[in-house]
């Protein structure tokens, strides 16, 4: 190995210059003549008006921020922003000349440099990607984004290569996931789970003892089948018939828990199916204090909306072991007010004031009839389920009502679960593609792998999983590190399955795994196949894809075009969709702020869960019918369930699920802007902010970068009480002149969805605390104002015009994000004239979205590094 | 005060403890092992360094104290720690040179670097981590790296990459003080001791396409390739870790909070687990960040944001809020400083030897300004009882402090980031 070390340092050589851009060091003297005469008078040295001393700064091709803020310069004075109108009159030729100079030479410099390093460098693969890479390479999917440290986001972009960082720390996460995936991925070829086929026998379910949490006993118990409790007394209750009978003993606690222990160990070894019958998962009349258990009645199982914590909760589907499980729910709505579903969520945790904890499952709409839901969940050892109506539109109980049966027959909206099904599954490949992904042909026996020449097995073996880990074939020089260290451990262990376990291990902490290999100029084919699938699919890329590849025919445009068609077209494609909706529109942190629940109580996690359905759903829509991308501004339909329906006030909604709604001028909905995912996103929870919305709009929508605000500058926040109104505090804000500049641009969007909630819903008022309780309405939104160039609007429809009066800058924008997003790297200024001219392309077709991504595919952008 | 009760099973012999260090490696030093030993050889309790940082600092008016220098009246947030006075120094008038950007300006509590939106900023070492990589070897874990509701930290590598953080104390504990079996502890060494041959391959793999890369790429690589030996290093340590068993404490796993609004109940969590991190020595080196997001903070009379209330704009019912939660903040700081006072040492308490220093990238939350930093430090054995107050217009280089800490730990420094010397006016004990 030392030998190894030493001779690569000789290939260890200096950077060298770059040649060519020395000769863009300098400004061109009209470029300077112009600067100096319009700009230096504040942005010099001594007065650094916005922080900025243009007089001094540098001009560095090689620095990337540094070419930024000049491109940014280029902009303000193109947009006619700088210098302000009321300090200097510009001559239109003076500034048409300037640009035509100031232009070129921009490009010219970038160009040069795109030539020589690329748009993108050594970008790794993020948080997602990785996961969804090491799922795929080692057939198994354990979630692992608990492991791996979030990502930098750059823009709200997690996959910048600039922004990319990495430390040991970082390495030492990922050699973790490594090895739980190893572990996982190996142990399950080795010793295949047994597949359920029976549910299990009624005499292994679980039952819960002391629900009251007094002593120190295990909470859960086996015991013949029977509910049965222990009570702070030591008095054991057995439930039977819908009734507490009191067995006038107390328990056996030791062989209890003897036996406890052997069926556990029985359970661990067995298949792992259960049908729940609704009187094993809650308790009917004589209750004692257990109201946290659902209801048992009638042969259903009820749960209302209730102040009460962890109502609902299921304990005797406690699962022996941390695993995926498909859960099956049949239910209905019980009572449910007229028109509407209940909503309900299902949940899992220990479900106990003393480990508050839950894990969100998912949602689902009861209906008067009753349906079938079924929920794949990685639920953790001893977790139990939980099924409760969360919705806050509801009327809400206290626990004191769900103490006793009245509350089912005096009218409650709850739920009725009629059956549970619970199955232990194992998403990833069926084992036999699993061994063969392994082992390939090779056998297993004693523990084993049968090889009669295990050094060619062995190295056949890494070969291939290299191939798939690297995204290319490997050659054989390039293999041979890993393969020597393989061997290495052949040699030691005298076991080919140790070997080839460590050789894997070696592969994926490799920086051909973990990074994108990408040469400047053109991208290989291989290089094409991972940058689109990655693009499209999150994950790498498949067979087909790397088949092609090979074929050399992702460089001819039908070729490549029919591919993207086909990813698409496929479910995987929904990952595209949302992750790139979560970095474009910043959707990620939509969980960072809770509403404040006395301004809105009727917020909760259904209503959540469907803003982000509308967004997705939305934009799936816009890929799969080629929809304009002017729909980001303003839409003749959406997609609403019935609680969002509600929530925008759209009473017309008929049905149930996700559905596309026709919308009429009165709902004020439409386009992107008005979702309100994206509305809840540009808030804190208990007040929104039109600089934050603005500056939002401003770089999301409408694509322009606003610096940050200058050092030591008074932030403005709007006041609750309504005592002083955001506008006037505004007002007083522009008069500072440093903050002018900006708020001339920013503050018209923002003003312009005053008119929307914290979370998203339609105001005429803004709302205020209440003394007491609950809100009161505050003073009255004012969403009228007017651009930095004077058009007024009324509201936001007029603003919704006034932006799409410029839709080419709209789909400039969606190309830039798609673009950054597709290949980890944001917009170059060399990039610009060919964006300009695929805008030009797109407006003859409408800006359809899914052109847009065919566009982007086939740019030289995409298609170089 | 909880008790920690040590397991004194075969790996805390002391000959057992010398091999398993091997010769370059100091001995660790515990507490609990300090009668068996002090007939041989006189213990020096180690130093330690905490320090917990605040990305929206603290309302200047209500944490700094009018009067300069010794016996000054205690400021609204200082009566709440009123007993520790004579345990504390309070800073003001100090910032980081050359440091601004507002929020952005996170990045350099702890590092001072200077931070520049005009050019390519790039950050330095944290003043934790340059203490963890000059005595991190010591402990289990050089450092510990915390949040209470994020993954953001106030720690840098020396290439500038900020460590992500964990924020689960129950996380933290378990990794701390729950033991492995002895067939985990067996695979665990073998898996290090394998992973340190990995990590050999893989750097020398990437030493090998370095020269056919372009610039951009090469930059990158190298810092993977730094990455991979410095971790290959710290398997190394790990691994002689690996074979000793983990202290025990009588503490319960403490269970996580789920509402990351609630950071008084998270902060409190992690500083218990801190507090027995440091009393095991399973590290020396901790940072606790707190974010500056989410919503209204759980405590009565607190309705808006933490964010949206620390841009009061002296608004009176807004400050009102922030010193609710600001208030908290210090006393549970307060608190552990407690714990550590409590903790009697071979030589005197805890405190004496951990500096914990809490501050802020913000002097004023309100309009992003980043002069004036929030400095109180405590204990590590300076002369405390004071209020050092330096020039509100032209800042103290608040670095000088970093580099008197790093001397306390005996660590010949000239410089740290923009430092000028060591600070003025702070003595050692």
């Amino acid at each position: 190995m030392l030998r190894l070390v030493l001779c690569l340092c000789v290939a260890w050589f200096t950077i060298p210059a770059f040649g060519k851009l020395s000769d863009y060091e300098k400004l061109p003297e009209r470029v300077r003549g112009f600067l100096d005469l319009n700009c230096y008078e504040c942005h010099n040295p001594v007065d650094k008006k916005g922080s900025l001393d243009l007089e001094s700064m540098r001009f560095d091709p090689t620095d990337k921020a540094n070419m930024k803020l000049w491109a940014f310069v280029h902009d303000r004075i193109r947009d006619e922003e700088m210098p302000p109108k009321e300090d200097s009159l510009i001559e239109p030729e003076e500034r048409a000349s300037f640009l035509t100079e100031f232009e070129p030479f921009l490009h010219g410099v970038s160009r040069e440099y795109i030539a020589d390093a690329g748009r993108v460098k050594s970008r790794r693969l993020n948080r997602i990607e990785y996961q969804n890479t090491i799922h795929d390479i080692l057939g198994v999917e354990i979630p692992l984004l608990e492991i791996i440290p979030e990502d930098q986001a750059e823009g709200g972009f997690t996959n910048i290569a600039e922004a990319q960082q990495v430390s040991y720390h970082l390495l030492q996460k990922y050699l973790e996931v490594v090895d739980v995936m190893l572990d996982e991925s190996f142990g399950r070829a080795i010793n295949p789970p047994p597949v359920a086929t029976e549910p299990l026998p009624k005499d292994l379910r679980l039952t819960e003892i002391d629900p009251f949490a007094t002593s120190k006993l295990p909470t859960i118990f086996f015991y013949e089948g029977y509910k049965t409790f222990l009570t702070s007394e030591n008095k054991t209750y057995r439930y039977e018939n819908g009734k507490f009978v009191d067995t006038g003993s107390t328990l056996d606690l030791k062989g209890t828990i003897a036996k406890n222990a052997e069926i556990l160990e029985t359970l661990r070894a067995k298949p792992y199916k259960w049908n729940y019958h609704p009187s094993e998962l809650g308790v009917g009349a004589e209750r004692i204090n257990n109201e946290r258990q659902g209801i048992y009645y009638d042969n259903q199982l009820f749960s209302f909306p209730t102040t009460h914590g962890f109502h609902g909760r299921m304990a005797g589907t406690e699962v022996p072991e941390t695993g995926w499980y498909r859960i099956k729910v049949t239910a209905k709505a019980h009572n449910p007010p007229e028109g509407r579903s209940v909503w309900g969520r299902i949940y899992t945790g220990i479900l106990r004031a003393k480990a508050p904890a839950t894990f969100w499952v998912g949602k689902f709409e009861a209906t008067p009839e009753p349906q079938e839901f079924v929920f794949d969940a990685w639920i953790r050892e001893k977790h139990i389920i939980g099924i409760q109506p969360i919705d806050k539109t509801l009327d809400w109980v206290s626990s004191q009502v769900i103490t006793d049966l009245s509350v089912i027959t005096d009218g409650t909206a709850g739920i009725a679960v009629q059956s549970l099904e619970v199955e232990r599954i194992y998403p990833g490949l069926e084992i036999p593609d699993l061994q063969e992904r392994l082992f390939g042909e090779l056998e297993l026996k004693d523990g084993d792998l049968v090889s009669k020449r295990p050094e060619s097995d062995l190295q056949k073996l890494l070969d291939r999983f290299a191939e798939l880990a690297f995204r290319r074939p490997v050659s054989k020089s390039e293999l041979e590190p890993y393969y020597a260290f393989a061997k290495e451990e052949l040699d030691n262990s005298d076991s080919l399955l140790a070997a080839v376990r460590a050789g894997y291990r070696a592969i994926l902490s490799s920086h051909r795994f973990l990074y994108f290999t990408e040469e400047v100029g053109k991208l290989d084919d291989y290089s094409i196949a991972s940058r689109l699938s990655y693009f499209l699919w999150s994950r790498p890329p498949d067979e087909e894809l790397l088949l092609e590849a090979k074929r050399k025919r992702l460089s001819k445009p039908s070729y490549l075009k029919a591919q993207v068609e086909r990813m698409l077209d496929d479910p995987k494609a929904e990952a595209f969709v949302k992750n790139f909706a979560d970095s474009w529109l910043n959707l990620r942190d939509i969980t960072f702020t809770t509403p404040d629940d006395k301004l809105y109580p009727e917020f909760d996690n259904i209503l959540l869960d469907s803003m982000l359905d509308e967004t997705y759903g939305f934009l799936e829509y816009m890929l799969r019918d080629n929809l304009s991308v002017k729909n980001v501004v303003d839409s003749d339909f959406t997609i609403l369930n019935e609680r969002l329906a509600l929530h925008y006030g759209i009473d017309r909604f008929e049905g149930t699920g996700l559905q596309k709604v026709v919308l009429k001028s009165e709902d004020r909905r439409g386009g992107i802007m008005t979702h309100a995912s994206v509305l809840k996103v540009t808030a804190n929870g208990t007040t929104t902010s039109p600089i934050i919305r603005g500056v939002w709009l401003l770089e999301r929508i409408m694509g322009k970068h606003i610096p940050p605000p200058p050092d030591q500058v008074p932030a403005v926040e709007p006041d609750i009480r309504g005592a002083v109104s955001i506008r006037d505090q505004l007002d007083k804000h522009r008069s500072i002149e440093s903050c002018m500049a900006c708020h001339l641009m920013i503050d018209p969007p923002g003003f312009a969805l005053e008119s929307y909630d914290v979370i998203g819903g339609w105001r005429e008022n803004y709302r205020a605390i209440k003394e007491g309780k609950g809100w009161a309405d505050g003073p009255v939104v004012d969403p009228s104002y007017q651009m930095a160039d004077g058009r007024r609007f009324d509201d936001i429809e007029g603003f919704k015009d006034i932006t799409l009066s410029d839709s080419d800058q709209i789909a400039r924008n969606l190309l830039n994000q798609v673009l950054t997003y597709a290949t980890g790297a944001g917009i170059e200024f060399a990039d610009r004239r060919e964006i300009d001219q695929i805008v030009e392309d797109l407006s003859h077709d409408d800006y359809g979205f899914r052109s847009l991504v065919h566009s982007a595919v086939q740019s030289s952008i995409f298609l170089s590094k | 005060m909880k008790n920690v009760y040590f397991n004194f099973s075969k790996s805390l012999s002391r000959r057992t403890f010398l091999k398993g260090a091997g010769a370059a490696m100091a001995l660790p030093w515990l507490d609990a092992m300090t009668p068996a030993f002090a007939s041989s050889v006189a213990y020096q309790p180690p130093r330690r360094f905490v320090a917990v940082t605040l990305a929206l600092g603290l309302h200047g008016p209500h944490l700094n104290p009018v009067e300069v220098g010794r016996n000054y009246t205690p400021s609204l947030y200082l009566s709440e720690v009123k007993d520790l006075l004579g345990d504390l120094t309070v800073v003001t008038g100090s910032s980081h040179p050359g440091v601004s950007g507002g929020h952005q300006a996170e990045g350099s509590i702890l590092t001072a670097a200077p931070y520049s939106r005009n050019g390519t900023f790039k950050n330095s070492v944290s003043l934790d981590q340059y203490l963890a990589k000059e005595q991190g070897h010591h402990t289990r874990f050089p450092s510990l790296v915390l949040d209470i509701n994020g993954t953001t930290s106030a720690s840098y590598t020396e290439s500038g990459s900020m460590i992500p953080a964990e924020q689960s104390p129950s996380r933290v504990f378990n990794q701390l003080f729950i033991p492995d079996t002895p067939e985990e502890q067996a695979r665990q060494v073998e898996r290090l001791k394998q992973g340190r041959s990995i990590m050999d391959v893989v750097a020398s793999d990437a030493k090998r396409v370095e020269g056919k890369l372009s610039k951009g790429d090469r930059d990158k690589i190298d810092q993977y390739f730094t990455s991979v030996r410095n971790f290959e290093k710290r398997l190394g340590e790990a691994q002689e870790w690996a074979l000793r068993d983990k202290p025990k404490v009588n503490a319960e796993v403490p269970v996580d909070i789920d509402n990351s609004d609630a950071i008084i109940d998270r902060k409190k969590l992690m500083l218990d687990v801190m507090f027995l991190a440091l009393q095991t020595d399973s590290t020396r080196f901790i940072t606790v960040h707190l974010n500056g997001e989410g919503g209204a903070v759980p405590i009565d009379g607190v309705e808006e944001g933490y964010h949206s209330l620390s841009h009061h704009g002296l608004d009176e019912d807004k400050l009102e809020q922030l010193t609710l939660v600001e208030t908290e903040l210090v006393r549970k700081w307060g608190d552990f400083l407690r714990q550590l006072k409590g903790a009697q040492e071979s030589t005197g308490t805890m405190l004496d030897t951990t500096s914990v220093l809490m501050t802020s990238n913000l002097g004023n939350g309100s309009s992003h300004d980043n002069r004036n930093m929030p400095v109180l430090l405590a204990g590590g054995g300076f002369k405390h009882g004071q209020h050092l107050a330096f020039d509100k217009t032209n800042n103290y280089p608040l670095p000088n402090l970093y580099l008197s800490i790093l001397r306390r730990h005996g660590l010949e420094v000239d410089r740290f980031a923009t430092s000028t010397g060591e600070m003025t006016g702070l003595e050692l004990v």
